[in-house]
């Protein structure tokens, strides 16, 4: 049991000695799951959106799709991301993998049907209601479309911090990759797999204090956001 | 405004749930439109107010096919009403807002309409709150504060009380010599205080027949 409690107290001198490393693998980690998250959100609001107040041929199909990405194995997908971003894959020549990019990529891919599924199951029925008050009060469509993200804001708020929060616990996929390459792909997630395994559970809790921070620092101001809307 | 139906038919999962022939809605005139629960009186209504489309035949405003400029003179009001974020006085500034209306006069006409309707002590209250009843209130004032040229209440006394209704129809009354409404509502009282005509939509949902008051 000592050694739980050791490496806690390490935990907590190690993030307060402000290491370097820490901190670098901290900006990287949230500097690509931050951009992997914006690049989701612009291709997942208008498609959910779209989705969900339109009716077209092959929607419940498509619908069935999305939502079984969402549950899609991130090792599986870190794997196909690395066949087309290898050397001799078809993107291969952009010479990708092992970078942060490709991390980004393997994100993006993750979290946009997360994030496109949650809008799409949230907003399906308000949105038409929301279309149909605004026609019936004279709005254009520009002035519906505004009514209708600021209804929905805190839906779209909600798969925004859903997405970031997968993604930013996300090592499978990165892992694969990324490489886990001190100082150019290390994120938070593969130092804690790669110091656990090594046994320096201080560095280990360390970053997993701060990983669990952050997710309640994102989360708490998601349910500012909720109640202050809907309490 | 005047609206003639022709030939319409609507279907709904390959099953005919309208089939009307002519029928003609005259200008500033107030129609009731009756019939059973699940006879079409709500989709009729949401037709003719753009909110759903038809499969056959046509639907004149003022002896033209719909245009979008018309949706700017046309409102419809739900039974159980969307309300928005933000407060009663949001709600019911929101059709006059994006009119660019006078800025200048655009507060003490949703006042005045706030206190028509006795909703004004609830002004700065998140609409959503606000009870069944209440909501239904922001949503007739904040339909009719434009002053549309075509007017669709489907069941408008619903969640209201005795005096409320009574307000309803005192601002129906005023209005009908500028405005066609079209009204769906199982209140007797109602439907004989406010309706110059009445239209029974029957549970065949196949024809719709005139009936004198």
């Amino acid at each position: 049991m000592n050694y739980i409690f050791d490496g806690i107290k390490d935990a907590f001198e190690l993030i307060f000695s402000l290491d370097k490393e820490l901190y670098e693998i901290i900006l990287l980690s949230l500097f690509v799951s931050f951009t992997a998250t914006f690049i989701s959100l612009i291709i997942s609001v208008p498609t959910g959106l779209m989705m969900a107040t339109h009716e077209f041929k092959f929607k419940r199909f498509t619908s069935k799709i999305l939502y079984s990405l969402m549950g899609l194995p991130p090792v599986v997908l870190g794997l196909f991301v690395f066949l087309i971003l290898a050397r001799n894959g078809p993107l291969g020549t952009f010479q990708l993998l092992f970078t942060p990019s490709a991390m980004i990529i393997a994100q993006v891919l993750l979290v946009t049907p997360i994030i496109t599924s949650l809008i799409l199951n949230n907003c399906s029925d308000i949105s038409k209601e929301i279309i149909s008050t605004c026609r019936t009060l004279g709005a254009n469509r520009f002035e519906i479309l505004i009514k209708l993200i600021k209804e929905v804001k805190v839906y779209l708020f909600i798969a925004l911090v859903a997405g970031f929060s997968r993604a930013i616990s996300e090592v499978g996929a990165v892992m694969i990759v990324g490489g886990n390459i001190k100082g150019q792909t290390r994120v938070m997630t593969t130092f804690i797999a790669l110091n656990n395994s090594q046994g320096n559970y201080a560095k280990s809790i360390a970053m997993g204090l701060v990983l669990i921070s952050l997710s309640f620092i994102f989360n708490s101001i998601a349910y500012h956001y909720v109640i202050g809307d809907k309490l | 405004m005047k609206i003639e139906i022709n030939k319409l038919k609507k279907y709904y999962q390959n099953k005919l749930i309208l089939d009307i022939n002519n029928v003609v809605f005259n200008k500033n005139m107030t129609y009731c439109i009756k019939g059973r629960n699940g006879s079409g009186k709500t989709t009729l209504l949401q037709i003719i107010a753009n909110l759903m489309l038809y499969d056959k035949g046509e639907i004149l405003y003022d002896n033209k096919l719909m245009h979008y400029e018309f949706m700017k003179d046309i409102t419809y009001v739900s039974q159980n009403p969307y309300i928005f974020n933000g407060t009663v006085y949001d709600n019911i500034y929101y059709p006059l807002k994006i009119r660019k209306s006078d800025a200048s006069k655009l507060e003490n006409k949703v006042y005045a309409y706030l206190e028509y309707f006795e909703i004004d002590h609830i002004k700065n209250q998140l609409a959503k709150k606000c009870s069944s009843g209440e909501k239904m209130k922001i949503a007739l004032a904040r339909s009719l504060i434009f002053k549309p040229k075509l007017l669709l209440l489907d069941e408008p006394t619903t969640n209201l009380d005795i005096e409320s209704i009574e307000k309803l129809k005192a601002i129906l009354l005023k209005i009908k010599k500028q405005t066609t409404i079209i009204f769906v509502s199982h209140q007797i009282d109602f439907i004989n205080a406010i309706s110059d005509k009445q239209f029974i939509l029957k549970d065949t949902l196949l024809e719709m027949g005139e009936k004198s008051v």
